[in-house]
Protein backbone atom coordinates (compact mmCIF):
# COMPACT_ATOMS: atom_id res chain seq x y z
CA UNK A 1 0.00 0.00 0.00
CA UNK A 2 1.10 3.35 -1.29
CA UNK A 3 0.82 4.50 2.45
CA UNK A 4 3.26 1.82 4.10
CA UNK A 5 5.45 2.72 1.66
CA UNK A 6 5.81 6.12 2.63
CA UNK A 7 5.75 5.46 6.65
CA UNK A 8 8.48 3.15 5.93
CA UNK A 9 10.99 5.35 3.73
CA UNK A 10 10.10 8.05 6.52
CA UNK A 11 10.66 5.97 8.78
CA UNK A 12 14.35 4.42 7.25
CA UNK A 13 15.12 7.86 6.45
CA UNK A 14 14.79 9.16 9.76
CA UNK A 15 17.26 6.10 10.88
CA UNK A 16 19.46 7.38 8.74
CA UNK A 17 18.66 5.86 5.07
CA UNK A 18 19.40 8.58 2.66
CA UNK A 19 18.44 7.14 -0.28
CA UNK A 20 14.70 6.69 1.04
CA UNK A 21 14.51 10.36 1.02
CA UNK A 22 15.32 10.35 -3.19
CA UNK A 23 12.48 7.45 -3.13
CA UNK A 24 9.93 9.38 -0.87
CA UNK A 25 11.10 13.24 -3.13
CA UNK A 26 10.65 10.69 -6.64
CA UNK A 27 6.97 9.46 -5.65
CA UNK A 28 5.93 12.52 -4.63
CA UNK A 29 7.61 15.38 -6.58
CA UNK A 30 5.45 15.74 -9.47
CA UNK A 31 2.14 15.64 -7.75
CA UNK A 32 3.16 18.41 -5.10
CA UNK A 33 4.43 20.26 -8.10
CA UNK A 34 1.05 20.24 -10.04
CA UNK A 35 -0.89 21.23 -7.07
CA UNK A 36 1.67 24.16 -6.19
CA UNK A 37 1.29 25.27 -9.73
CA UNK A 38 -2.33 25.17 -9.69
CA UNK A 39 -2.33 26.99 -6.54
CA UNK A 40 0.32 29.52 -7.23
CA UNK A 41 -0.30 30.08 -11.09
CA UNK A 42 3.58 30.66 -11.70
CA UNK A 43 6.20 27.79 -12.29
CA UNK A 44 8.91 29.26 -11.19
CA UNK A 45 7.48 30.21 -7.56
CA UNK A 46 5.75 26.83 -7.07
CA UNK A 47 9.05 25.26 -8.39
CA UNK A 48 10.30 27.17 -5.34
CA UNK A 49 7.84 26.31 -3.01
CA UNK A 50 7.83 22.12 -4.08
CA UNK A 51 11.85 22.81 -3.05
CA UNK A 52 10.69 24.35 0.50
CA UNK A 53 8.30 21.66 1.23
CA UNK A 54 10.70 18.98 0.76
CA UNK A 55 13.76 20.69 2.43
CA UNK A 56 11.15 20.62 5.70
CA UNK A 57 10.08 16.78 5.47
CA UNK A 58 14.42 16.53 4.94
CA UNK A 59 14.82 18.67 7.99
CA UNK A 60 11.64 16.95 10.37
CA UNK A 61 12.93 13.77 9.66
CA UNK A 62 14.35 13.42 12.94
CA UNK A 63 10.77 14.69 15.06
CA UNK A 64 8.96 12.40 12.35
CA UNK A 65 6.14 10.00 13.96
CA UNK A 66 4.05 8.11 12.14
CA UNK A 67 0.82 8.79 13.86
CA UNK A 68 -1.04 10.73 10.41
CA UNK A 69 -0.22 9.52 6.58
CA UNK A 70 3.08 10.67 5.65
CA UNK A 71 0.95 12.89 2.43
CA UNK A 72 -1.41 14.25 4.54
CA UNK A 73 1.61 15.40 6.09
CA UNK A 74 3.30 16.49 3.00
CA UNK A 75 0.19 18.07 1.58
CA UNK A 76 -0.55 20.09 4.83
CA UNK A 77 3.28 21.71 4.44
CA UNK A 78 2.52 22.30 0.64
CA UNK A 79 -0.98 23.96 1.26
CA UNK A 80 0.09 26.27 4.20
CA UNK A 81 3.31 27.23 2.11
CA UNK A 82 1.20 28.23 -0.96
CA UNK A 83 -1.45 29.89 0.91
CA UNK A 84 1.65 32.12 2.43
CA UNK A 85 2.90 32.71 -0.66
CA UNK A 86 -0.59 33.68 -2.27
CA UNK A 87 -0.66 36.36 0.80
CA UNK A 88 2.47 38.00 0.21
CA UNK A 89 2.10 41.36 -1.28
CA UNK A 90 4.00 41.95 -4.70
CA UNK A 91 4.51 38.43 -5.64
CA UNK A 92 5.38 38.02 -9.34
CA UNK A 93 3.12 37.96 -11.73
CA UNK A 94 1.52 34.63 -12.70
CA UNK A 95 2.05 32.85 -15.48
CA UNK A 96 0.76 29.38 -17.18
CA UNK A 97 3.31 26.42 -16.40
CA UNK A 98 1.33 24.74 -19.55
CA UNK A 99 3.30 27.29 -21.68
CA UNK A 100 6.86 26.70 -19.91
CA UNK A 101 6.85 22.50 -20.51
CA UNK A 102 10.52 23.65 -22.45
CA UNK A 103 14.02 23.60 -20.57
CA UNK A 104 12.33 22.35 -17.04
CA UNK A 105 14.34 19.50 -17.10
CA UNK A 106 13.69 15.73 -17.13
CA UNK A 107 10.49 13.86 -16.14
CA UNK A 108 11.01 11.36 -13.52
CA UNK A 109 10.88 7.76 -15.26
CA UNK A 110 7.74 6.21 -16.31
CA UNK A 111 5.66 9.15 -15.78
CA UNK A 112 5.66 10.72 -19.53
CA UNK A 113 2.38 11.27 -21.46
CA UNK A 114 1.98 10.80 -24.71
CA UNK A 115 1.54 13.68 -26.90
CA UNK A 116 -2.24 13.36 -27.79
CA UNK A 117 -3.45 13.17 -24.09
CA UNK A 118 -1.37 16.37 -23.43
CA UNK A 119 -3.06 18.40 -26.27
CA UNK A 120 -6.45 16.36 -25.44
CA UNK A 121 -6.31 17.69 -21.45
CA UNK A 122 -5.50 21.05 -22.91
CA UNK A 123 -8.41 21.22 -25.55
CA UNK A 124 -10.70 20.25 -22.54
CA UNK A 125 -9.64 21.38 -19.84
CA UNK A 126 -8.72 25.39 -20.68
CA UNK A 127 -12.00 26.52 -19.35
CA UNK A 128 -11.54 24.61 -16.34
CA UNK A 129 -8.43 25.62 -16.12
CA UNK A 130 -9.13 29.18 -16.38
CA UNK A 131 -12.09 29.09 -13.75
CA UNK A 132 -9.91 27.53 -11.19
CA UNK A 133 -7.15 30.19 -11.02
CA UNK A 134 -10.28 32.46 -10.74
CA UNK A 135 -11.56 30.69 -7.82
CA UNK A 136 -10.97 32.27 -4.00
CA UNK A 137 -7.73 30.20 -2.94
CA UNK A 138 -9.16 28.46 -0.53
CA UNK A 139 -11.94 26.83 -2.33
CA UNK A 140 -9.29 25.80 -5.11
CA UNK A 141 -7.26 24.10 -2.55
CA UNK A 142 -10.02 22.50 -1.13
CA UNK A 143 -11.44 21.25 -4.54
CA UNK A 144 -7.99 20.04 -5.86
CA UNK A 145 -7.68 18.04 -2.70
CA UNK A 146 -10.41 16.65 -2.17
CA UNK A 147 -10.85 15.41 -6.19
CA UNK A 148 -8.26 15.37 -7.51
CA UNK A 149 -5.79 13.93 -4.74
CA UNK A 150 -8.66 12.26 -3.30
CA UNK A 151 -8.43 13.48 0.28
CA UNK A 152 -11.25 13.13 2.84
CA UNK A 153 -12.67 16.35 4.19
CA UNK A 154 -11.49 15.51 7.25
CA UNK A 155 -7.66 15.59 6.18
CA UNK A 156 -8.68 18.91 4.30
CA UNK A 157 -10.04 20.32 7.10
CA UNK A 158 -6.48 19.80 8.56
CA UNK A 159 -4.56 20.73 5.94
CA UNK A 160 -6.83 24.12 5.70
CA UNK A 161 -6.55 24.39 9.61
CA UNK A 162 -10.67 24.75 9.38
CA UNK A 163 -14.08 22.50 9.91
CA UNK A 164 -15.51 19.63 7.62
CA UNK A 165 -18.35 21.54 7.04
CA UNK A 166 -16.52 24.57 5.69
CA UNK A 167 -14.57 22.06 3.27
CA UNK A 168 -17.92 20.81 2.31
CA UNK A 169 -19.33 24.14 1.34
CA UNK A 170 -15.52 25.23 -0.12
CA UNK A 171 -15.43 22.17 -2.36
CA UNK A 172 -19.39 22.32 -3.25
CA UNK A 173 -18.97 26.28 -4.23
CA UNK A 174 -15.44 25.48 -6.21
CA UNK A 175 -17.21 22.69 -8.01
CA UNK A 176 -20.10 24.22 -8.96
CA UNK A 177 -18.29 27.82 -10.81
CA UNK A 178 -16.23 25.73 -12.64
CA UNK A 179 -19.30 23.26 -14.01
CA UNK A 180 -21.14 27.22 -14.49
CA UNK A 181 -17.55 27.43 -16.79
CA UNK A 182 -17.73 24.77 -18.80
CA UNK A 183 -21.69 25.52 -19.49
CA UNK A 184 -20.41 29.16 -20.71
CA UNK A 185 -17.87 27.52 -22.71
CA UNK A 186 -20.42 25.40 -24.43
CA UNK A 187 -23.08 27.87 -25.22
CA UNK B 1 -31.85 33.52 -2.00
CA UNK B 2 -35.39 32.56 -2.69
CA UNK B 3 -36.21 28.79 -0.84
CA UNK B 4 -35.79 26.80 -4.24
CA UNK B 5 -32.71 28.16 -4.78
CA UNK B 6 -31.67 27.17 -1.32
CA UNK B 7 -32.97 23.59 -1.45
CA UNK B 8 -31.02 23.60 -4.73
CA UNK B 9 -28.14 25.08 -3.41
CA UNK B 10 -28.58 22.07 -0.29
CA UNK B 11 -29.20 19.37 -3.08
CA UNK B 12 -26.32 20.68 -5.12
CA UNK B 13 -23.97 20.43 -1.93
CA UNK B 14 -25.17 16.47 -1.37
CA UNK B 15 -24.02 15.86 -4.83
CA UNK B 16 -20.71 17.36 -4.13
CA UNK B 17 -20.26 15.55 -0.58
CA UNK B 18 -21.35 12.15 -2.66
CA UNK B 19 -18.96 12.45 -5.19
CA UNK B 20 -16.33 12.83 -2.91
CA UNK B 21 -17.64 9.70 -0.90
CA UNK B 22 -18.44 12.02 2.38
CA UNK B 23 -22.11 11.20 2.70
CA UNK B 24 -23.30 8.95 5.82
CA UNK B 25 -25.02 5.52 4.33
CA UNK B 26 -28.81 6.94 5.14
CA UNK B 27 -28.12 10.46 3.00
CA UNK B 28 -26.80 8.65 0.15
CA UNK B 29 -29.06 5.80 0.00
CA UNK B 30 -31.95 8.29 -0.55
CA UNK B 31 -29.75 10.57 -2.91
CA UNK B 32 -29.13 7.52 -5.15
CA UNK B 33 -33.04 6.46 -5.10
CA UNK B 34 -33.55 10.19 -6.54
CA UNK B 35 -30.48 9.78 -8.96
CA UNK B 36 -32.72 6.65 -10.51
CA UNK B 37 -35.89 8.84 -10.66
CA UNK B 38 -34.75 12.34 -11.47
CA UNK B 39 -32.84 12.47 -14.96
CA UNK B 40 -32.45 16.31 -14.38
CA UNK B 41 -30.84 16.19 -10.75
CA UNK B 42 -28.19 12.74 -12.51
CA UNK B 43 -27.06 15.25 -15.10
CA UNK B 44 -26.56 17.69 -12.94
CA UNK B 45 -24.12 14.99 -10.88
CA UNK B 46 -22.65 13.98 -14.29
CA UNK B 47 -21.92 17.78 -15.04
CA UNK B 48 -20.05 18.20 -11.55
CA UNK B 49 -18.53 14.99 -11.97
CA UNK B 50 -16.93 16.11 -15.49
CA UNK B 51 -15.12 18.69 -13.45
CA UNK B 52 -13.23 16.29 -12.07
CA UNK B 53 -12.32 14.08 -14.41
CA UNK B 54 -10.92 17.18 -16.20
CA UNK B 55 -8.82 18.54 -13.49
CA UNK B 56 -7.85 14.67 -12.83
CA UNK B 57 -6.28 14.77 -16.22
CA UNK B 58 -4.09 17.93 -16.01
CA UNK B 59 -0.65 16.28 -16.69
CA UNK B 60 2.01 16.33 -14.22
CA UNK B 61 4.87 18.77 -14.62
CA UNK B 62 8.19 17.81 -15.33
CA UNK B 63 10.33 18.01 -12.53
CA UNK B 64 13.01 19.50 -12.76
CA UNK B 65 16.47 17.32 -12.49
CA UNK B 66 18.23 19.38 -10.22
CA UNK B 67 15.32 19.66 -7.95
CA UNK B 68 16.22 17.23 -5.72
CA UNK B 69 19.80 18.39 -5.55
CA UNK B 70 19.01 21.37 -4.17
CA UNK B 71 16.24 19.73 -1.76
CA UNK B 72 19.35 18.20 -0.61
CA UNK B 73 21.74 21.26 -0.49
CA UNK B 74 19.49 23.52 0.82
CA UNK B 75 18.38 20.74 3.68
CA UNK B 76 22.41 19.79 4.67
CA UNK B 77 23.79 23.09 4.49
CA UNK B 78 24.71 24.42 7.89
CA UNK B 79 22.79 27.05 10.10
CA UNK B 80 23.27 30.38 8.75
CA UNK B 81 26.44 31.50 11.63
CA UNK B 82 25.10 34.31 14.03
CA UNK B 83 26.63 36.62 16.39
CA UNK B 84 29.78 37.08 14.06
CA UNK B 85 30.78 40.17 15.50
CA UNK B 86 29.98 41.34 18.85
CA UNK B 87 26.39 43.41 18.68
CA UNK B 88 25.08 45.82 20.58
CA UNK B 89 21.88 45.39 22.61
CA UNK B 90 18.73 45.22 20.41
CA UNK B 91 17.35 47.82 21.15
CA UNK B 92 20.33 50.19 21.21
CA UNK B 93 20.75 49.07 17.80
CA UNK B 94 17.40 49.75 16.59
CA UNK B 95 18.09 53.37 18.22
CA UNK B 96 20.36 53.27 16.54
CA UNK B 97 19.35 52.79 13.22
CA UNK B 98 16.35 54.81 13.83
CA UNK B 99 18.63 57.87 14.63
CA UNK B 100 20.52 57.50 11.78
CA UNK B 101 17.39 57.54 9.54
CA UNK B 102 16.02 60.32 11.68
CA UNK B 103 19.11 62.15 10.70
CA UNK B 104 18.59 61.85 7.24
CA UNK B 105 15.20 62.22 6.91
CA UNK B 106 16.02 65.89 9.03
CA UNK B 107 18.58 66.51 6.57
CA UNK B 108 16.27 65.93 3.81
CA UNK B 109 13.56 68.53 5.25
CA UNK B 110 16.96 71.08 5.52
CA UNK B 111 17.49 70.72 2.19
CA UNK B 112 14.25 70.96 0.79
CA UNK B 113 13.17 73.98 2.98
CA UNK B 114 16.37 75.71 1.48
CA UNK B 115 14.53 75.47 -2.15
CA UNK B 116 12.67 78.29 -3.51
CA UNK B 117 8.85 78.03 -2.71
CA UNK B 118 9.14 74.96 -0.51
CA UNK B 119 9.57 76.06 2.89
CA UNK B 120 6.82 74.40 5.52
CA UNK B 121 3.35 75.77 6.43
CA UNK B 122 3.22 77.18 10.25
CA UNK B 123 1.06 74.35 10.95
CA UNK B 124 3.61 71.64 10.01
CA UNK B 125 4.37 69.46 12.98
CA UNK B 126 7.51 70.06 14.02
CA UNK B 127 10.42 67.02 14.38
CA UNK B 128 10.48 65.57 17.41
CA UNK B 129 13.33 65.99 19.51
CA UNK B 130 15.29 62.51 18.88
CA UNK B 131 15.28 64.15 15.29
CA UNK B 132 17.25 66.62 15.79
CA UNK B 133 19.92 64.98 18.22
CA UNK B 134 23.04 64.03 16.46
CA UNK B 135 22.59 60.45 14.97
CA UNK B 136 24.97 57.51 15.95
CA UNK B 137 27.41 56.52 13.00
CA UNK B 138 26.16 53.62 10.91
CA UNK B 139 28.24 52.28 7.93
CA UNK B 140 25.45 50.95 6.36
CA UNK B 141 27.49 49.39 3.22
CA UNK B 142 28.47 47.10 6.08
CA UNK B 143 25.65 46.55 7.65
CA UNK B 144 23.95 42.92 7.87
CA UNK B 145 20.72 41.65 6.87
CA UNK B 146 19.23 41.84 9.85
CA UNK B 147 20.72 45.68 10.94
CA UNK B 148 18.69 46.74 7.14
CA UNK B 149 15.70 44.79 8.03
CA UNK B 150 15.25 46.50 11.63
CA UNK B 151 15.71 49.74 9.57
CA UNK B 152 12.60 49.07 7.40
CA UNK B 153 11.33 48.16 11.21
CA UNK B 154 7.97 50.43 11.02
CA UNK B 155 7.74 49.97 14.78
CA UNK B 156 11.55 51.61 15.13
CA UNK B 157 9.89 54.46 13.17
CA UNK B 158 7.23 54.60 15.17
CA UNK B 159 9.23 54.63 18.24
CA UNK B 160 10.48 57.67 17.36
CA UNK B 161 7.85 59.18 16.16
CA UNK B 162 9.47 59.98 12.49
CA UNK B 163 6.41 59.26 10.55
CA UNK B 164 5.56 62.90 11.63
CA UNK B 165 8.61 63.30 9.62
CA UNK B 166 6.91 61.48 6.48
CA UNK B 167 3.80 63.23 6.59
CA UNK B 168 5.45 66.40 6.55
CA UNK B 169 7.83 65.33 3.46
CA UNK B 170 4.69 64.10 1.92
CA UNK B 171 3.01 67.42 2.55
CA UNK B 172 6.01 69.48 0.80
CA UNK B 173 5.90 66.96 -2.54
CA UNK B 174 2.01 67.84 -2.56
CA UNK B 175 3.41 71.85 -2.26
CA UNK B 176 5.78 71.15 -4.73
CA UNK B 177 3.31 69.43 -7.01
CA UNK B 178 0.69 72.24 -7.05
CA UNK B 179 3.03 75.16 -7.27
CA UNK B 180 2.01 76.42 -3.61
CA UNK B 181 4.82 77.50 -0.99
Amino acid sequence: MREDEDVRLMLAFRDGDGAAFDRLFERWAARVLRYLERMVRDAGAAEELAQEVFVRVFRARESYRPEARFSTWLYTIATRLALNELRRPHRRRPHDSADDEEGRGLRLAGELPSAESVAAARERGDAVDAALATLPERQRSALWLAAVEGRSYAEVAEMLDTSQKSVKALVHRARSALVRALEEEAA
Amino acid sequence: MSERERRDEVLDEALSALLDGELDEAAEAELRRRLASEPELAARLEALRGVDTILRETPEPGVPADLLARVRAEAEAPAPRVGVRPRAPRRARRLAIAGALAASAAAALLALSLLPGLRPRPEAPAPPAQAQAPAAPLDLEGASEEEILLAMDLEALEELELIEHLDLLERLDALDASGQG
